[in-house]
């Protein structure tokens, strides 16, 4: 496995625990696991994919018209059902061909019920390639990724991981960038209702968008890049053109989301003697020790011992990749790469972003907030200097309301929570960054705090708040948050977060 | 996209005595246009890499690209000829080999009078998916001409031709056999003979159905 693709696979961990849950759809009678059938909800690269592309990392670069040549179909046929059947499949045979493998992953992506670029996001992207500046047109497919599916973002990092590195190779394979696009294109990225004439039309945008997807995979995929400025993107009207795709794209997967989320409910509903029902109620639980734990202990770090064991039980899986990037990038960069979950992609709540979000009344200021602490935190505790109101407003609501309500039960009418549990997690940060400057040396427990805040604000929140989230692209976090609450609770604020998105 | 009218405009000549002269260049030929010309539509078909662009390139410009490259989508080319005396006007379509236009093709086939599957001579892989090409995207084979073109001769290994030829009357049933060729899109050889083989091929059985 490459250096790249463990960078993106150390994200995985985070929603692993999911997994469990959501496979269960793809089971068949016998209890084996469709292998070979795209889950979106798994949140990790499904295992055709990852064994195919490490195949070919190892076999493929070498062979001419890699990924163009068709395979033998009775081959890719067994090699299919296999997948099918949840056998294990062993692809490093000596008599194995390379164009098998191939042929066996463009398959797997042909017959994806869905475009690996999801027909929701389909204009976006057109959108983005239309953009004329270099730089910018970058930043607005990179935009665009980042309303991608969690694990359609990294299956798709993955496969232009392996991509790039066959193009790089093409004065051997003669598969350079542009051809890998051209066979790659209509397969990843296919409108919701596709004619012959639609196809043709937008091929070679389509062509243009996989190409550069392939040669700046790098840029795109694994740099830790500063927020996009706004203001370098150029023409007034092409980027509002934009900017107008990017907002209604991100209301349909927000829909997408919700409409996924119902169905899981209903799936849930039916049989609730598995996993997830036994998951959902120990966890508000954690949750709440989590949220009143700097509330109880008025200086978390005086007491490691017991904060860690909390956030370890809590998402163990969790930590040790925050850790690991932390430890990599020490406090230089966003968060970007190792949560391509959106949970931390500041850059899209950065600029114009933002101005299209409508908050309610009492919460305006809270997410703001949220805002600052989060990206700040994740760059440098310690050096940044987050605006002193929203400290002081974090604090006093903590004390206040958090000994009171020692219960942060999720509710939908409660904007009181909501505050409190927000300011909470910046004000933790807050104090957190101080602590910081005078007790040395940071400890491993200290480095996880950053991500600390997103679940403590799980606390309380409200479907407008939610629905906000969302719209920020953060579905993994209200992914995540609904999974707290109980199978009914879940239902009702489900279908309130449908009824609020415009 | 290549697919929009690059076609060119057919003028409208009265004269109907057209066949005057035996000088048959295309420009003669276009020019000297009339109402009983025909429009002869081919598909080209076959796996990827196997020489389609390479062959209709060949057939109408006369040039090989050595350039590697898959064809986005499909594109088309045409070319006026005289088959047996008659002015024809050939629209070559040239598929994208990529199995993901097997289910786009419907629309692509609509109106095909001739489909010339295409399969490269070294490979045998290629030859073995020419049945699936066949059957899989042509929804109703009775109305087209299939001609079997193998390419790539000029390259050395040719034993799998002997093979292929065996096995080719069996397999291929509802081919034209004897416009079935075996040419080589970077020479040139027989590419002109073929397609104006499969052109009066086409042309005779429209005759015999009409």
């Amino acid at each position: 496995m490459s250096a790249s693709s463990k960078l993106w696979d150390k994200g995985l961990g985070k929603e692993k625990k999911k997994s469990n849950r959501k496979t269960r759809q793809t089971k068949k009678d016998d209890g084996a696991i469709n292998l070979f059938l795209f889950d979106s909800k798994i949140n990790e690269v499904p295992i055709v994919v990852d064994q195919c592309v490490e195949y070919l990392e190892k076999n493929g670069l070498d062979a001419e018209g890699i990924f163009r040549l068709s395979g033998s179909s009775s081959e890719i046929e067994k090699l299919k059902n296999l997948y099918i059947e949840g056998k294990t499949v062993d692809l490093h045979t000596s008599a194995r061909d390379s164009n098998d493998v191939a042929a066996l992953l463009k398959l797997f992506f042909r017959e994806m019920p869905e475009a690996l670029l999801t027909a929701e996001l389909y204009e976006c992207f057109l959108a983005a390639i239309g953009v004329p500046d270099n730089t910018a047109r970058i930043a607005c497919i990179q935009k665009v990724l980042n309303l991608l599916p969690t694990t359609n973002r990294l299956v798709l990092a993955r496969l232009m991981g392996l991509l790039n590195k066959i193009s790089k190779n093409s004065a051997v394979n003669k598969m350079t960038p542009s051809n890998l696009a051209i066979v790659f294109a209509p397969t990843l990225y296919r409108p919701k209702e596709e004619t012959f004439q639609l196809v043709m039309e937008d091929a070679t945008h389509a062509t243009t968008l996989m190409e550069t997807l392939i040669t700046q995979h790098e840029e795109l995929f694994l740099a830790h890049q500063p927020e996009p400025t706004p203001e370098v993107v150029g023409d007034k009207a092409i980027l509002e053109g934009f900017n107008h795709k990017i907002k209604t794209g991100t209301i349909r997967m927000a829909k997408k989301f919700l409409l996924e989320e119902k169905e899981e409910i209903a799936q849930v509903a039916e049989e609730p003697s598995t996993t997830s029902p036994e998951e959902s109620p120990a966890k508000p639980h954690e949750e709440r020790r989590d949220s009143l734990e700097p509330a109880s202990t008025p200086s978390p770090c005086d007491s490691p011992s017991s904060t860690s064991p909390v956030i370890s039980s809590r998402n163990s899986v969790n930590t040790k990749p925050v850790l690991a990037r932390f430890s990599q990038h020490v406090a230089v960069n966003p968060p970007r790469v190792a949560e391509p979950g959106k949970l931390a992609s500041p850059r899209l709540s950065g600029g114009d972003k933002s101005a299209n979000q409508t908050n309610p009344g009492p919460q305006i200021n809270a997410p703001s907030a949220r805002k600052v602490s989060v990206s700040t935190g994740g760059r440098s505790p310690s050096a940044s200097n987050p605006p002193k109101p929203h400290i002081n407003l974090g604090e006093v609501s903590l004390h206040k309301v958090a000994p009171k309500s020692p219960v942060l039960q999720p509710t939908n009418n409660a904007p009181v929570y909501s505050l409190p549990a927000k300011s909470n997690s910046s004000s933790f940060l807050n104090i957190e960054s101080d602590k910081e400057k005078s007790l040395t040396p940071p400890r491993p427990s200290s480095l996880s705090k950053p991500t600390l805040p997103k679940k403590e604000e799980d606390g309380a929140l409200t479907a407008k708040a939610l629905v906000d989230k969302l719209l920020e692209g953060k579905n993994v976090f209200v992914m995540n948050y609904l999974d707290t609450l109980e199978v009914s609770k879940r239902k009702a604020i489900v279908d309130e977060m449908t009824s609020i998105l415009p | 996209m290549g697919c929009g009218n690059s076609q060119e405009e057919v003028p409208k000549a009265s004269a109907p005595n057209l066949l005057e002269k035996a000088d048959y260049s295309e420009s003669y030929i276009r020019n000297k246009s009339v109402i009983n010309r025909k429009l002869l539509k081919v598909i080209l078909l076959g796996d990827s890499g196997v020489g389609k662009s390479s062959l209709m390139n060949q057939y109408v410009h006369q040039q090989f690209a050595a350039e590697y490259k898959a064809t986005i989508g499909a594109d088309f080319l045409t070319k006026h000829v005289m088959i047996d005396n008659v002015p024809v006007t050939m629209q070559i379509w040239d598929t994208a080999g990529q199995e993901r236009f097997q289910s786009l093709g419907v629309a692509f086939y609509r109106g095909a009078d001739c489909c010339a599957l295409v399969f490269d001579i070294n490979s045998e892989k290629s030859f073995d998916s020419v049945t699936s090409w066949k059957e899989a995207q042509i929804q109703n084979p009775h109305d087209f001409c299939f001609v079997l073109l193998g390419n790539k001769v000029d390259i050395e290994n040719q034993r799998q031709v002997l093979k292929i030829q065996r096995v080719n009357p069996l397999m291929m049933s509802g081919v034209q056999k004897e416009s079935s060729q075996l040419v080589s899109a970077k020479n040139g050889t027989c590419v002109v003979d073929a397609f104006d083989c499969l052109a009066a091929t086409t042309l005779n059985r429209d005759d015999l159905v009409s």
